[in-house]
């Protein structure tokens, strides 16, 4: 073997190792198996390039090779025999039927094997060009590093050993198609000796460095992994009902619905109306509480239901506290859906309806289910006074930490919280409650802190805890995507942490107002508006709502009786950031992590809410494109000139400067015949414009390109006369 | 003196003799550089034993005649070896080969055998005699004629022999001015008389050795054999040129580059000198005779269509 053969041996080598890196991650995560058949079938092609065995051999010995994979994989046929060739050729009739077809999903595995390996095959093709005739590989290499990369980040393959391999064989390539690039250039010039001192010196530096890189310690990664951001952020669609969603299988709608228990997922946007609602002021309508978050969802305890009945017209006893009297107002509410409860605002007091049924009130989950005989029955169009609790401000920053204590037993099903929360969620709403007084304004600290955290309102990117998965702490910690189900859950399991009763409450947001009747908006309520919020208990004050989802306000009315008017204002004007939680030494990846997927999400709605801007300026730039391409001829030199100007006096930069001139000359009609010498062409070109530049850059360039003399030009002469053809060019 | 300088100064002392005739007495010089032979196909009387005297005489080098005849022998031009009764033993007698610069005057009019002798001659640059191989003196440099309008009783020199000559070379009658001028020159005086060697033997021999280090780019040699391939696949030649055309075409250009002052061929020596050096070498079909195509006409076309080489290929 002489040394150019040995030479070209190692760089075809060492692609096909860098080939190999590909195959892999590709092999392990398709779960294909024969992982060794595809290599194989690279190294034969890479050997047959090595060889330059003609494509008339070549094709059909991989043709066979490929053929005779499938058969040994797929079917148990003895290779040479009758039945391979029926078998191949009936198998290429029905998948080219289905491709044509485009039956995708009739193509069957032989045949996608078979594509794999023209997909291999044109790759090595593709390759063996950039290793013979460019004589650079940069770009492949660069795509092997990146596509390991971000394999390895974005997917279980694992690349530590793939990137270390794919970057020395990378390396190795590289430094030896340079050897041979200079060698094969300047074959007088260089010496022998010298080339092999310099492929021996890479390989040296390569090893060196190589063990020293492997051996040292290294740092842990700066970013943490955001597979898990992505991965929950990716849509998922499972067979789980409930949320606030009802539906069958596939993709869930948003609506109301009992079964809580694995909250997370998508949903498909429903906007079919529930119930229209004449009411003068804009009302949240509960229908339902839970208060055992199971660390996936919500469920409702098996305490005993304590239920009291009420007919129509009759008071009835909530347990929060309607407000005065003469603020009882209407609602008026015509069903347009079948439920058999009734829509509640904030303050209920009683049921008006011509329907006969009676009314239950669930203690437990303060549904108020209504009932005709013995059964729950749908009622159409009912009547609901009420009159909106109103709470002292005052009094609620005097709620105190200490007043806990004396709750009784009966809230205990409020505080409950799973044992597998994670750790970090206590710490976290210790560290964001941290300094408040009150309990009000503790409360207040965690629905804000929602709106300042990087969190986003998103129904479609909402995720599904899987395994251990808390889904809370998925929320807080790693997606920070979601939608009502989301914070709200959140925020109770983050008052619970601080001690504070809290509970789930399910209604529907105002709606729309679609008319008036007689001065009354009247409210459309459709699914889309399905949603949930949260009620925290503070002694002495009773239940209060709170509003963490992003996009909603709270409906609780306050009473700013304090005695400082200059006191903040609640949702006007927002406190400063609560002071994210210290970084712990155990939190700290998290809050890294916290901070990436914040950057990550920001960025993704920076892109998605100027999708209209981005397609304008896409359609602009193209236009402007356009109209540069077909006045080029006004800004060429314009721009040619500065261009060539930056680079250095030297043969690379005149011969580019030189070609670039002949391609100008051939686009303004002066091109060169083809038998046409450069000598000959350049007199012409002269005779055109006057002046003898173009002879003078040609009998430098013919120097430098026939004559190998490249040192002696005169190189800012030549710029000189080169400018000057093209200002004259352009005109 | 450079190489340009020492070349020019050839010619232009050949065209101390010559009228009007630049081109054939670049021509000449660049086949004596390029170790080649010339083949002059002309009528008499044009100057053709002017030029090669010239020739000859600017490099002081020794010049034979040989005036090919139907009954000349190989020995005539060879040499003959002689008993020297004196000395007991054959003396070997040398021939005009044995020379410089020769003018095969009217090579076509000996029998093949004859021609032959002085065609090994000029190929191998050494002779057999009675089994003795003798290199000839260097350098050597054939000019042979040929007269065109004669064909009773020549012997056309075959295709193979035709390849042997470097160059084929048509003089022409002169313009009318410049005859007038030659009428003067030869008034009073006779040139040929006056000329003096203007570089030696051994500058000659130098120069020889340097035509070869005349860069050939891999492009250019590209082209030479690009230019070679047409010419075995065009329609109208029944028989394309040989390798060895490829050869000499890229020694001519070597020799023609120096003679320009440059030590690397460029496309237009190639274009220049492709008629001169594959004229004689391709034979055309009877088509072309009929469509009225000469073989100049034939190799133009060729090199018109034939692209010339200004970029690096990916793959050199």
């Amino acid at each position: 073997m002489s040394k150019k053969t040995g030479l070209s041996f190692f760089i075809y080598f060492s692609v096909f190792v860098l080939m190999a890196e590909w195959l892999k991650p590709v092999i392990e995560l398709t779960d294909t198996d024969h992982l060794y058949l595809f290599t194989v079938f690279l190294l034969i092609s890479f050997l047959f390039y090595f060889v330059r065995l003609k494509w008339y051999y070549a094709a059909p010995l991989k043709l066979v090779l490929i053929c005779w994979v499938i058969i040994s994989i797929y079917t148990d046929l003895s290779f040479f025999s009758l039945d391979t060739f029926s078998y191949l050729i009936e198998a290429l009739r029905v998948n080219l039927t289905a491709l044509v077809t485009c039956e995708w999903l009739e193509v069957t595995d032989p045949f996608r094997t078979f594509l794999f390996f023209l997909l291999l095959w044109m790759t090595t093709y593709l390759l063996n060009y950039w290793i013979r005739v460019r004589k650079n590989i940069l770009l492949f290499f660069i795509l092997t590093i990146l596509f390991i990369t971000i394999l390895d980040t974005f997917s279980p393959y694992n690349g530590e050993k793939s990137i270390v391999i794919a970057l020395i064989s990378g390396f190795v390539a590289m430094g030896l198609l340079y050897a041979q690039k200079i060698g094969s250039e300047n074959k007088e010039h260089v010496k022998a000796s010298f080339l092999l001192g310099s492929i021996g010196s890479l390989i040296g530096i390569l090893v060196f460095s190589g063990t020293l890189a492997v051996i040292l310690p290294k740092a842990g990664p700066s970013w943490p992994d955001p597979v898990p951001f992505l991965t929950s952020a990716k849509p998922t669609t499972s067979n789980v009902e409930g949320g606030t969603g009802t539906g069958s299988g596939g993709h869930r709608k948003v609506g109301y619905g009992e079964n809580d228990e694995n909250l997370g997922g998508a949903f498909v946007a429903d906007d079919s109306p529930v119930f229209t609602a004449a009411v003068p002021t804009k009302q949240y309508w509960k229908i339902e509480t839970k208060d055992t978050y199971t660390s996936k969802g919500w469920i409702q305890s098996n305490t005993e239901a304590q239920i009291s009945s009420y007919n129509v017209g009759e008071i009835i006893q909530s347990d929060i506290t309607p407000g005065e009297e003469e603020r009882t107002a209407i609602a008026r509410i015509s069903m347009l859906q079948e439920y058999p409860f009734v829509m509640q605002p904030y303050g209920i007091k009683r049921v008006d309806a011509l329907e006969p049924f009676t009314l239950s009130w669930n203690e437990t989950n303060q549904k108020i289910s209504t009932f005709n005989g013995g059964s729950t029955v749908p009622i159409q169009n009912y009547d609901v006074a009420y009159s909106e609790p109103v709470y002292s401000l005052k009094a609620l920053r005097n709620t105190k930490v200490e007043s806990l204590d004396s709750l009784t037993t009966e809230f205990d099903r409020y505080l409950q919280l799973p044992e597998t929360l994670p750790n970090r969620v206590r710490e976290l709403a210790t560290s964001i409650t941290d300094g408040d007084e009150s309990l009000y304004e503790k409360a207040k600290s965690i629905e804000r802190y929602f709106r300042q955290n990087g969190f986003r309102y998103d129904q479609q990117l909402a995720s599904i805890p899987e395994g251990d998965t808390d889904y809370v702490d998925q929320f807080l910690f790693d997606t920070k995507v979601g939608y009502c189900d989301n914070f709200s859950t959140s925020m109770v399991v983050l008052l619970r942490s601080e001690g504070i009763p809290a509970r789930w409450v399910k209604g529907f947001a105002p709606g729309e107002i679609v008319q008036r009747e007689d001065s009354v908006p009247v409210y459309e309520i459709t699914n889309n508006n399905a949603h949930s919020w949260v009620e925290a208990y503070f002694p002495n004050i009773g239940w209060i709502t709170f509003e963490p989802t992003i996009g909603f306000s709270n409906s609780a009315n306050f009473n700013y009786d304090l005695d400082i008017q200059t006191d903040e204002l609640e949702a006007q004007t927002p406190t400063p950031t609560p002071t994210p939680p210290k970084p712990k030494p155990e939190t700290e990846r998290a809050e890294v992590s916290e901070k990436f997927t914040e950057a990550m999400s920001n960025s993704v709605k920076w892109v998605l809410d100027r999708k209209a801007l981005f397609t304008w300026s896409i359609i602009g730039l193209a236009f402007i494109g356009l109209i540069a391409y077909r006045f080029r001829r006004k800004w060429l030199s314009n721009v040619l000139i500065p261009v060539f100007r930056v680079r250095k006096n030297d043969w690379d930069t005149f011969e580019k400067m030189y070609h670039q001139l002949l391609k100008q000359l051939h686009s303004y009609g002066y091109g060169k015949e083809q038998g046409q010498t450069l000598t000959d062409y350049a007199i012409q070109i002269d005779s055109y414009f006057g002046g003898n530049h173009m002879r003078k850059l040609t009998s430098a360039y013919e120097k430098g390109f026939y004559g190998g003399n490249k040192k002696e030009l005169d190189y800012p002469t030549m710029r000189e006369s080169w400018e000057n053809l093209i200002n004259q060019l352009s005109s | 003196m450079t190489e340009q300088l020492q070349i020019q100064s050839i010619i232009t002392n050949i065209e101390k003799v010559m009228i009007g005739k630049k081109n054939i007495a670049e021509l000449a010089v660049i086949a004596l550089l390029a170790e080649g032979h010339v083949l002059l196909e002309d009528v008499p009387g044009v100057g053709k034993t002017m030029m090669v005297r010239a020739l000859a005489k600017s490099i002081g080098a020794d010049f034979k005649r040989i005036q090919f005849t139907p009954d000349l022998l190989p020995s005539d031009v060879l040499g003959v070896s002689i008993y020297n009764p004196k000395e007991m033993e054959f003396e070997f007698r040398a021939g005009p080969i044995m020379g410089n610069i020769i003018l095969a005057d009217e090579i076509n009019r000996t029998s093949p055998k004859t021609q032959s002798a002085l065609l090994e001659g000029m190929e191998e640059a050494s002779v057999t005699i009675d089994g003795i191989t003798m290199p000839i003196a260097k350098p050597f440099f054939v000019m042979a004629t040929q007269n065109p309008i004669e064909h009773e009783g020549t012997y056309p020199l075959p295709e193979a022999q035709l390849d042997r000559f470097l160059l084929k070379l048509k003089m022409g009658y002169p313009q009318p001015s410049e005859e007038i001028e030659i009428l003067d020159r030869v008034e009073k005086l006779t040139p040929i008389e006056h000329i003096e060697s203007v570089i030696s033997l051994e500058q000659l021999i130098n120069l020889q050795k340097q035509v070869k280090m005349v860069k050939v780019d891999q492009t250019m040699k590209g082209y030479i054999v690009d230019l070679a391939n047409r010419t075995r696949q065009d329609t109208y030649i029944y028989l394309g040129v040989s390798p060895r055309a490829s050869i000499a075409l890229m020694r001519a250009a070597q020799s023609y580059a120096m003679l320009q002052g440059r030590d690397f061929v460029i496309p237009d020596d190639i274009q220049y000198l492709t008629p001169f050096v594959f004229g004689h070498r391709v034979i055309l079909r009877p088509e072309a005779r009929y469509d009225g195509i000469s073989t100049e006409e034939v190799l133009a076309r060729i090199i018109n269509r034939t692209p010339v080489p200004y970029k690096r290929k990916v793959n050199q």
